[in-house]
């Protein structure tokens, strides 16, 4: 097996060089940029009280110095940054499966690995397991890097406990590329030419990543509180939102769009039956490890899935 | 060497192989194939472009799954036991095929890696009896130094049975020779079985004892080289001798010849006339061209 991860290593060096790059600068420069959001010394209290002035709220000269800084440095570099490790890691994932059956078919050279080969299923593990190592190591620390990054961001939410831009860091990070991984090996497989199965991958990759997701808002309601749309729970930083409804005294809930109300400049709602109020469906926060937990085993699942899939394809595919 | 059974190395029973069939189009690469390649031979196996060569011999590696009949390697099938089967069987394909950024040596650890009774010294010794280094990666070998990679694996493996899928066809005369050489000593020292298709029949006449024409996807002739040759005669076709025509085609200078299965009369056949009758005697006819 160590014979066969070093071939595969030496074959896609390349291609593994350029991604281990890719995801590793990405990583470092989340970091710098978290360390750099911690050094404006912009407390918690700092950046509420600047978010507040608009609204008649103050801040200290020194805080806003340090505010103004923070916010400029998170709008310039952190939220570009952490939708690019988003980005970065199914793009990783296309890159380095897309060519790891693909290009040996393409080549043939599947023939004589194929015909040395007394199972093919061992072949693919000593080509798919090196790099889904690999890619394992480089996703995590992305993924690493993306929660200090939004833990500077966030200061006063900890990034575990926060829905906030949870598809871009955590599990989420390492499970979305792993599922891209899976896809590009399959497609690869089945198609033989590494650029049909890198184009054909990006677009079932987008497919099956989406229709996780939206299998996912299907599922989070049943994970949900319903919270008064003004109480503490529901202004909770790094709560998920999934919506507002109108919960009438006998305690059933009715869609917004079947009343007429205003809502008044002192919080008071007019226009609403009687003992009617404006609730929110909201995930806590708290429930993130565990909504975080069930997406990445579901995605992992379906990679696994795909990938005994692609071990049947190559047993009975021709080699070119 | 010791084989696993009593039965040829290499047999086919009603062998079928179409391709196509889902897009409406039928391509018949092999039509009711019955075949026997005797232990110890080195069998050729001849034929044009498209007459099922490469088809008859992926099978038997199981590249090819057959679409009626069976074929056995060493009694072993090769599409439903393919592990089972593979380990009998050493293949070189068409054009080398090496990984271009690996060196001679890792192209050897990888044959001992994917196959456990892989003999590393074997392949290394005739590699290095050819002056071949290993520490060139492939694309800096010539094609005859790559085709002779490509057979050092295939020996490496110890297998009783070689399949060569045209090995010799972008060689130059003198690698074919080396190449041919090479097969010859090492199938005669291990006892083992050869197939080899290829289009150059002086090659065969050298390294083969047996010889098998395919045509249309039908096997034409199939007999030891020795009795192909002395079992045929030429002779004009007015002037026929006592035996049966196999075919005419056209020969030197537009001249008609026919190629007659006899003993006496005419002149001798050499093997290229010999080959070349029975490919005109199995050129598809009208109605059993593939549609």
């Amino acid at each position: 097996m160590l014979t066969q991860a070093r071939i595969t290593f030496r074959l896609h060096r390349f291609t593994l060089l350029a991604v281990a790059a890719m995801l590793l600068l990405a990583s470092v420069a989340a970091l710098i940029v978290a360390a750099r959001l911690h050094a404006t010394g912009a407390t918690p209290e700092c950046l509420a009280s600047w978010r507040g002035l608009p609204f008649g709220g103050s801040a200290t000269t020194d805080c806003q110095r340090r505010a103004s800084e923070f916010y400029s440095i998170n709008s310039a570099w952190a939220s570009p940054l952490m939708g690019a490790i988003g980005g970065l890691a199914p793009l990783a994932g296309l890159l380095a499966g897309a060519a790891l059956v693909a290009r040996e078919i393409e080549d043939r050279t599947a023939s004589v690995a194929w015909s040395l080969a007394t199972s093919r299923t061992r072949w693919l593990v000593g080509r798919v397991a090196p790099v889904a190592a690999l890619l394992l190591g480089l996703f995590a620390i992305a993924a690493f890097s993306a929660t200090e990054l939004q833990r500077a961001r966030q200061p006063s939410i900890d990034p575990l406990l926060s829905f906030d831009n949870a598809s871009s860091r955590g599990l989420e990070v390492v499970a979305i590329g792993m599922l891209v991984f899976a896809v590009a090996v399959l497609v690869g497989a089945v198609l033989g030419r590494v650029l049909p199965a890198l184009i054909t991958s990006a677009v079932i990759g987008v497919l099956l990543v989406g229709g996780v997701f939206i299998s996912q808002q299907a599922w989070l309601p049943s994970q949900a509180d319903i919270v008064d749309f003004r109480s503490a729970e529901a202004q909770q930083g790094g709560a998920l939102y999934i919506d507002q409804v109108i919960r009438l005294s006998s305690g059933e809930l009715r869609s917004m769009m079947e009343f007429q109300f205003d809502e008044n400049t002192d919080g008071t709602v007019t226009g609403l039956p009687a003992g009617a109020t404006i609730v929110g469906i909201v995930v806590p926060g708290s429930r993130h490890p565990f909504v975080d937990t069930v997406l990445a085993a579901v995605m992992a699942a379906i990679s696994a899935a795909l990938l005994a899939l692609t071990a049947f394809v190559v047993r009975r595919r021709r080699p070119s | 060497m010791t084989t696993t059974t009593d039965s040829p190395p290499l047999q086919t029973y009603a062998l079928s192989k179409t391709y196509g069939r889902r897009f409406g189009r039928r391509i018949e690469a092999l039509r009711d194939v019955d075949l026997a390649i005797p232990a110890g031979s080195i069998t050729a196996l001849v034929g044009p472009n498209g007459a099922g060569k490469s088809t008859l011999i992926r099978g038997f590696i199981g590249f090819e799954r057959p679409t009626s009949g069976r074929m056995t390697v060493m009694g072993e099938d090769p599409w439903r036991d393919r592990g089972r089967a593979i380990k009998h069987t050493g293949y070189v394909p068409q054009n080398a095929s090496l990984y271009r950024s690996l060196t001679v040596a890792q192209h050897l650890d990888m044959g001992a890696s994917l196959r456990p009774q892989f003999d590393r010294a074997v392949a290394r010794r005739r590699l290095e009896e050819l002056d071949i280094p290993l520490d060139r990666r492939a694309d800096e070998l010539s094609g005859g130094q790559q085709a002779q990679v490509g057979l050092a694996l295939a020996l490496g493996t110890r297998a009783e049975v070689l399949l060569l899928d045209e090995p010799l066809a972008a060689l130059d005369p003198l690698a074919r020779r080396e190449f041919l050489s090479v097969l010859v000593s090492a199938v005669r020292a291990d006892g083992s079985t050869a197939l080899l298709s290829s289009h150059v029949i002086t090659d065969i006449e050298s390294a083969c004892d047996r010889l098998v024409v395919l045509g249309g996807g039908r096997i034409l002739l199939d007999d030891t080289l020795a009795a192909a040759v002395d079992g045929h005669r030429i002779a004009a076709p007015e002037d026929p001798p006592a035996g049966v025509l196999v075919a005419t085609f056209p020969g030197p200078a537009g001249k008609v010849m026919a190629l007659w299965r006899a003993d006496d009369g005419g002149r001798p056949a050499t093997l290229d006339e010999v080959v070349l009758g029975y490919l005109a005697s199995g050129r598809p006819t009208r109605s059993d061209r593939p549609n």
